[in-house]
């Protein structure tokens, strides 16, 4: 539903300097964990504030900018990783969804981890590992784990449903605390 | 530590513990699941060693501070926008 002309320049100036700018920080981390690159951070930060004030009108202002924003770069992210795909036609399973997502697969047990495994384990070695996850699984951990969404914002700016989400986000869980616990193994840590 | 529960009950409980920890319950609820866990100290362990867990993922993760050249060209190009009333 078009809302062209809601806000005057000045509340549009407002809503972006006050509610918008305010989540560059998080935006700007999540950018730079979905592309594992600086440079390409930055150009999707940039255009997700771009397409923000663009669209700006059809933002209700007071509401959930951080959750609107995460979405507009989560979609600007998608639309340009699928642009720089080398075989656009083959989808890569690795990072999409070659995972059957649903309730029931969720029943596999928690991994467990144990302090030793955090004794020596630093800042680099939890990124390295979160970004060796395939994106979706990676983008739900980030979405929850770091930025406090809820499952139902989790479900509107990925696209996906609520029990999709917490079935993805139990085996990311997982998947992540296995890659650290080898890690640990590895460097001796347990 | 040998677990009291079974591991059915373990991980139903777990589930309810993640969901907690998730913000996924409400406060009553929360607060009826950790009493619940108080009952079983190798749970109680896994709490405390999950929420140590997402303390370091999270000051691994935002770690990155966004450049000020990136703040000022995104603030230049909105005033930009702005003053060629483009909307």
């Amino acid at each position: 539903m078009s809302k062209k002309g809601r806000y005057s320049p000045e509340l549009k100036d407002k809503i972006f300097h006050e509610e918008f700018m305010p989540h560059i920080d998080a935006l700007y981390n999540f950018a730079y964990h979905l592309t594992y690159d600086e440079e390409n951070a930055n150009d999707l930060v940039q255009e997700t504030y771009m397409k923000a004030f663009r669209f700006i009108d059809s933002y209700d202002a007071g509401t959930n900018a951080k959750a609107w924003l995460f979405k507009i770069l989560k979609n600007a992210f998608i639309n340009e990783y699928r642009k720089k795909s080398k075989k656009p036609t083959k989808v890569d399973y690795e990072d999409f969804i070659g995972y059957q997502d649903n309730e029931e697969n969720s029943r596999v047990e928690y991994v467990d981890l144990r302090h030793e495994i955090f004794s020596g384990m630093i800042g680099d070695e939890v990124t390295k590992a979160l970004n060796s996850l395939p994106v979706d699984f990676r983008t739900v951990i980030l979405l929850c784990d770091v930025e406090n969404f809820s499952y139902e914002e989790i479900a509107k700016i990925t696209d996906i449903p609520i029990g999709t989400v917490r079935s993805r986000l139990h085996r990311a869980r997982n998947m992540l605390k296995e890659k650290l616990k080898s890690y640990a193994k590895t460097m001796g840590y347990q | 530590m040998k677990c009291l529960l079974s591991r059915e009950e373990c991980q139903a409980l777990m589930d309810r513990v993640y969901l907690a920890l998730d913000g996924a319950l409400s406060g009553e609820e929360e607060k009826a699941v950790f009493c619940e866990v108080e009952k079983y100290p190798c749970c109680v362990e896994k709490i405390e060693i999950e929420k140590k867990y997402r303390s370091i993922l999270i000051d691994a993760c935002r770690c990155k501070s966004v450049p000020d050249a990136l703040i000022q060209s995104i603030k230049k190009q909105v005033s930009g926008l702005m003053d060629g009333n483009s909307f």
